[in-house]
């Protein structure tokens, strides 16, 4: 029990802070903040940009944008929330544009920074092409197997080793042990192990879903009130009854956050891998970019991969959702 | 809230879903002692308590907190053995909880992922003994605490009152033979308390299930009890039978009335009598 108390302590810091606790999950990386930031912070504006532009377009003409713009951003409310969001995102724009054109270069240097118009040129270019799509086919391919294949085996081993003392004693060691290992460590022993390029990135990809989706999962079992596990006894709930109508129900919350995670992190795992080994992938083209000097492609890859990272965590947040219909309920 | 316990007069005309016999339901506790621990941590829980219960009496168990109220009620619950002594209904030995005791928990413990149909209805389904609408034995026991309008409400969407109302109703769902209460209106407040020590008398009143009703206040002991057993801690032991002899139905009004007032003193007084004898014994 004392072994897990860190592992605990990890996931309830998780709960509060799905996103943030992700970035931390894959420790000494810059990746994932890029990607999981953008998954917490997207899932309000993208419900609230279409209301808040028709409600500025039925504004008087008379009041300027600029006066409305300040009023938007002080007020509070999901409205001005959304506009905050995107005036945000312009600023930060803006300042990479003018430390491009400026040649800033203090510390970090922007000289070989692509401009933003310059990426998003190189971004037009590349959907007219099909290579790109390509690209990016292979890594949800890669997402999809992997992701499927974890969330499967981590719902079921932190079932198992939340419900039973043996399974817990004798997979946890392994989960401590494997779960510092970056997966940019796994690679050599990957290719070493696995037939093809293919199923060593896929298996890469798959350790690092693993293991957030096993722990959550356990955490959620563990913490299966003991009140409801008697009242379901009295009511004539047999051991598998329990499990099934108590024991799984109140993990599912925990459970949803795992997978959650499990999937910002198979962005990261994957990513590590298409980068050294393959010939496809999203990853394997944001690093050719940087051998072939084209710096824009750089960025573009990058920027596909912290959209589809936010938009796959949303669509996993989605699909848990209504799950966790009476959960809702409460707040 | 209160429009719901207000129409009583509805529910007497309803079908009455409970079964007429009230010869079920004998409890007999003998001679049980529960120790837990052992050595220097061994602590005497209950110390050889006898109880009878005849079948469709309330009986409710008075004591302050940590006197061991609760573990002897969990021992007829099935969730703790006894250490000694035995535990029977209508004869027979307990062997771990079931459904032929009806548990209300102090803390709220509907399944929050279950709507009010879903919780009550569990019983029944899970039981699958040869009931073949879990759901309209679900709604006539809900019909039954007032509560039809929240059928497909989650425990979260209601009040604690209402949370508590449906945990007797899935209680009564399995049809038990005796009703379990473990102190099931502590966390309420006491207007609502009050309110909800009525309802219950008017559900007994239909049902005439024998209740054994733990709790720490007095004037919730006498207002439902038909005997009231004062329980003393350090060593867990029954120190009076105080029997009730107040008319039924009863109503608030009893309250205030010199028959209520005497028999509260007489627990009262026992109970003093009992914590002066303990502390007289520390500072010896």
């Amino acid at each position: 029990m004392s072994s897990l108390a860190p592992d605990l302590a990890r996931i309830e810091a998780d709960r509060r802070e799905p996103a943030h606790a992700a970035a931390a999950d894959t420790s000494g990386a810059d990746g994932p903040v890029v990607m999981d930031q953008p998954a917490r912070d997207a899932a309000l504006p993208a419900a609230a940009g279409q209301p808040a532009a028709s409600a500025l377009a039925q504004l008087p003409r008379t009041t300027s944008l600029w006066t409305l713009l300040g009023r938007a951003v002080s007020a509070p409310g999901l409205l001005p929330t959304a506009i905050r969001r995107l005036v945000a995102l312009v600023l930060g724009v803006v300042l990479w544009h003018l430390a491009v054109v400026n040649e800033f270069n203090v510390i970090i240097n922007f000289e070989n920074v692509s401009s933003p118009l310059e990426v998003w040129a190189s971004f037009q270019k590349q959907l007219a092409g099909s290579m790109f799509y390509k690209h990016v086919g292979v890594s949800l391919q890669r997402i999809a197997i992997a992701y499927a294949i974890a969330a499967v085996l981590g719902i079921v081993i932190g079932l198992a080793m939340g419900r039973s003392r043996i399974a817990y004693d004798f997979i946890m060691p392994y989960v401590e042990i494997m779960r510092p290992i970056p997966a940019v460590a796994w690679i050599p022993l990957a290719i070493l192990m696995w037939p093809t390029e293919e199923s060593s990135i896929i298996y890469i990809t798959f350790l690092g879903a693993l293991f957030p989706i096993i722990l959550n999962t356990i955490a959620g079992v563990q913490q299966t009130p003991e009140v409801l596990v008697r009242a379901a006894r009295s009511l004539g709930a047999r051991q598998l009854q329990i499990f099934r109508h108590v024991v799984v129900p109140a993990a599912l919350p925990s459970i949803a956050t795992g997978l959650s995670i499990g999937m910002g992190v198979a962005w990261f795992s994957l990513l590590a891998g298409e980068i050294i080994s393959g010939q496809y992938g999203i990853g394997y083209f944001t690093w050719t970019a940087y051998h072939l000097i084209k710096y824009e492609d750089i960025i573009v890859g990058m920027l596909t991969i912290g959209f589809l990272g936010t938009a796959s965590t949303m669509a996993v947040t989605a699909a848990t959702r209504p799950f966790l219909k009476w959960q809702q309920k409460a707040r | 809230m209160l429009s719901v316990v207000g129409t009583p007069d509805k529910q007497e005309t309803k079908a009455r879903p409970m079964r007429p016999t009230t010869d079920k339901g004998r409890i007999r506790i003998d001679n049980v002692s529960i120790v837990f621990g052992s050595g220097s941590a061994r602590h005497v829980a209950v110390s050889e308590t006898t109880i009878d219960i005849a079948p469709g009496e309330f009986v409710c168990i008075l004591g302050p907190s940590g006197c061991g109220k609760s573990t002897l009620l969990n021992s007829v619950a099935g969730y703790v053995s006894p250490s000694s002594g035995s535990v029977t209904i209508d004869g027979e030995a307990i062997d771990g909880p079931g459904p032929d005791r009806g548990m209300v928990f102090q803390q709220y413990s509907l399944f929050p992922w279950k709507t009010v149909r879903e919780n009550v209805a569990f019983g029944p389904r899970i039981l699958g003994r040869g009931d073949p609408t879990p759901e309209a034995t679900a709604d006539t026991f809900i019909d039954m605490v007032g509560l039809t309008k929240f059928a497909k409400r989650y425990p979260s969407e209601l009040s604690g009152g209402m949370q508590q109302r449906v945990g007797i109703a899935r209680a009564l769902a399995n049809y038990p033979r005796v009703l379990l209460m473990d102190e099931p209106f502590g966390a309420l407040d006491s207007q609502t308390r009050h309110v909800m020590q009525e309802s219950l008398l008017k559900i007994w009143n239909e049902f005439r299930i024998t209740v054994l009703f733990v709790t720490h206040d007095i004037d919730e002991a006498v207002f439902l009890g038909d005997r009231v057993l004062v329980m003393s801690a350090s060593p867990g032991r029954i120190i009076a039978d105080i029997p009730v002899d107040l008319p039924r139905p009863r109503h608030a009004d009893m309250a205030v009335e010199g028959r209520f007032i005497r028999l509260k003193k007489l627990c009262h007084d026992k109970i003093r009598m009992e914590s002066m004898k303990a502390f007289d014994q520390q500072n010896t």
